[in-house]
């Protein structure tokens, strides 16, 4: 059942206009090259919005042999479930894009929060918000996601439920949220601890500036901002990689309970697994890593220029230099 | 030297119960998240199949229903029955699961971190201002080839490298290919690597390296040792690195998790996964007490080397 795509194609819409701006602000080549790795994720909700029909009838079961080998009409072939590989493709890669504004959402919103409140005066806030950041540090992720995703699969299977795709990717969404806060809180956390140690505030503190002025102005909005937009690329590398991975386990070896749910990147390399091991039909595996490297090596270029990088460091040994001789 | 072993052992002590309070907190915390997580799901769907040991079968049935008698039992060292096996005890069930994601992840953290650790220095050192005018030729060049390479590596997946390798690799053992795919495939290698790298450069940029220059001692060489100016700032280097292995570690461990699915190992992720289908509550508490217990202990053993390395730290209790 394919539903709501089109909010998410706002998402990603608006994202990439994020990046670009931010791109074009930095004047950053290769931040500009990861823009366009980024796009087959950002804008595959719309392509599926748009193609809802097709898409949902191309990646039925059996509607074509299994491993059909790419011809005209099917650019990319069938998978080992005799779908089509380029629907497949397209319709994980708007589900992982889905789930991973979800969990980004959260994310920024409870480590903003959390990050915050572990600023505030009273110690019962404050040492709550670290016990949260410490709890969720301290347990590998895999173990929230599997018993979170076990225990939702299996009151759904219990109470004979079907819980639909918007509900699926919503309760994804939120627990990949929630296992990726302390990314963004901690760095709330530290940016603001600086900014807050710094002599300005104070000043602004004597001069009857409010509190919610000095965070909103100062803090937020000229330190903050920015950070947010380079971690939005982090989480979504690591949402990306995290639920991959969670699927690819599930759907190996969580039985029937792990095929329920929404079609992922790593689910479907897991149902394309023989393929992989026997090398067999590389058509059916190929699309969705290489998915998964581009999404992922996009996100990495919108972070961080590596070229830039070394021009910098370049320019710091120049300047190291010259006062060496000075 | 008495005052200074008294205050060593102090600060000895007090990053132990530190370790130890942090790990009876979240065990407390974690299992008891859990156990209401499952305490949702109906338990007409947990009863165990009809067998001879009864006994003990009524005693995970037991836990299911209290969590203070699972916690006391846990205190006593007893990690409970667990239904799925016919009521044999979880204890020595999960030792053999325990023990092969224990060294799997000892040896990523370990592998990973020592990887890092070299190619940042070694990168550093080529690159480093300082550095003799023989290897500013060609090495930088190839300093920064590896970096990026690693960088290629670590944006794959670590079951998607674990699946490659196996492919690929017929003649070497499971577990190495499993500990390479774990290593790249966790981005812990580049972390450290570009941190090394960035704290070494500032560090071969302060004043106390030019004055050791000035003094005669010898600029850099291929590796840090203790006649030559790198050791001071590697030294430094690695006192501010520590902290980042140990937040990694979480993230190997689920690398691990994920890996041992690929080469289908018998670890926790495999009693994780029984007990998460069969609604095996102390099985699955079980798990999550064991792989609280590995991250910190990897994390105590990271603060310990910490503490060795860092005078500093001997007087702040």
């Amino acid at each position: 059942m394919i539903e709501s795509y089109w909010i998410y194609a706002i998402g990603g819409i608006g994202i990439l206009l994020i990046f670009f701006i931010w791109s074009l602000h930095r004047r950053n080549n290769a931040a500009f090259v990861g823009i366009f790795l980024l796009l087959p994720l950002l804008s595959s909700p719309l392509w599926v919005h748009i193609h809802q029909e097709s898409v949902h009838m191309q990646t039925k079961m059996h509607s074509l042999p299994r491993f059909l080998q790419p011809d005209e009409a099917r650019v990319l072939g069938a998978d080992a479930r005799g779908r089509d590989v380029l629907a497949t493709t397209t319709l994980a890669l708007a589900n992982t894009f889905s789930f991973s504004v979800v969990a980004m959402g959260f994310s920024i919103f409870a480590g903003m929060l959390l990050g915050f409140l572990s600023l505030h005066r009273k110690k019962i806030l404050s040492g709550s918000s670290e016990l949260i950041f410490q709890f969720i540090e301290s347990v590998p992720f895999v173990f929230f996601l599997m018993i979170a995703m076990g225990v939702y699969r299996q009151y759904e299977l219990v109470h004979r439920l079907q819980f639909t795709t918007d509900q699926d990717m919503l309760f994804l969404g939120i627990v990949l949220g929630f296992v990726s806060t302390p990314l963004f809180g901690r760095m709330v956390q530290q940016n603001a601890r600086r900014e807050l140690d710094r002599s300005y505030v104070a000043a602004l503190h004597g001069c009857g500036v409010s509190v919610f002025q000095i965070f909103w102005r100062n803090i937020i909005r000229n330190n903050l901002l920015h950070r947010v937009i380079v971690q939005i690329s982090v989480l979504l590398n690591i949402i990306i990689l995290m639920s991959t991975a969670v699927d690819y386990m599930f759907e190996i070896g969580f039985g029937e309970y792990g095929r329920a749910g929404v079609l992922t990147l790593g689910r479907l390399l897991a149902q394309n697994r023989e393929a992989l091991v026997f090398g067999k039909a590389s058509w059916a595996v190929l699309p969705p890593t290489f998915a998964i490297l581009i999404s992922v090596l996009g996100g990495c270029l919108v972070m961080e220029d590596p070229l830039m990088k070394v021009r910098r460091h370049a320019d710091r040994r120049a300047s190291g230099d010259a006062t060496h001789k000075g | 030297m008495r005052p200074d072993k008294r205050k060593t052992a102090i600060s000895l002590v007090a990053v132990m119960l530190k370790a130890g309070f942090r790990t009876v907190i979240l065990i407390l915390l974690l299992t008891y998240l859990v156990f209401l997580a499952m305490s949702i799901l109906p338990k007409d769907s947990t009863l165990p199949p009809e067998n001879g040991r009864m006994q003990n079968v009524r005693r995970a049935l037991i836990d299911h229903q209290d969590y203070r008698l699972w916690l006391k039992n846990l205190i006593h060292g007893d990690l409970g029955y667990s239904h799925y096996y016919f009521g044999a005890p979880i204890r020595k069930h999960l030792f053999l699961n325990l023990s092969v994601t224990a060294g799997l992840s000892i040896f990523g953290v370990c592998c990973s971190s020592l990887a890092g650790i070299l190619l940042g220095v070694v990168s550093s050192i080529f690159d480093s201002p300082i550095s003799t005018k023989r290897n500013r030729r060609f090495l930088p060049f190839l300093s920064m080839t590896i970096r990026y390479l690693i960088y290629a590596l670590n944006v794959i997946p670590s079951y998607i490298l674990g699946i490659a390798l196996l492919v690929f690799s017929h003649f070497l053992s499971l577990p190495f290919l499993a500990i390479t795919a774990i290593c790249l495939g966790s981005g812990v290698i580049m972390d450290i690597a570009q941190l090394t790298y960035r704290n070494m450069l500032d560090h071969f940029a302060k004043s106390y390296v030019l004055n050791a220059l000035a003094m005669g001692l010898q600029p850099t060489g291929g590796l840090p040792n203790p006649q030559k100016v790198s050791w001071y700032a590697f030294r430094s280097t690695i006192i501010s690195i520590l902290p980042l292995i140990g937040s990694k570690v979480p993230f190997v461990v689920g690398n691990v998790i994920v890996v041992e699915v690929v080469f289908e190992f018998r670890g926790l992720s495999d009693a994780l996964l029984t007990g998460l289908i069969h609604l095996d509550i102390p099985l699955v508490l079980a798990v999550m007490v064991c792989s609280v217990l590995i991250v910190q202990l990897i994390a105590l053993g990271n603060e310990l080397i910490e503490f060795i390395i860092n005078p500093e730290k001997l007087f702040v209790v």
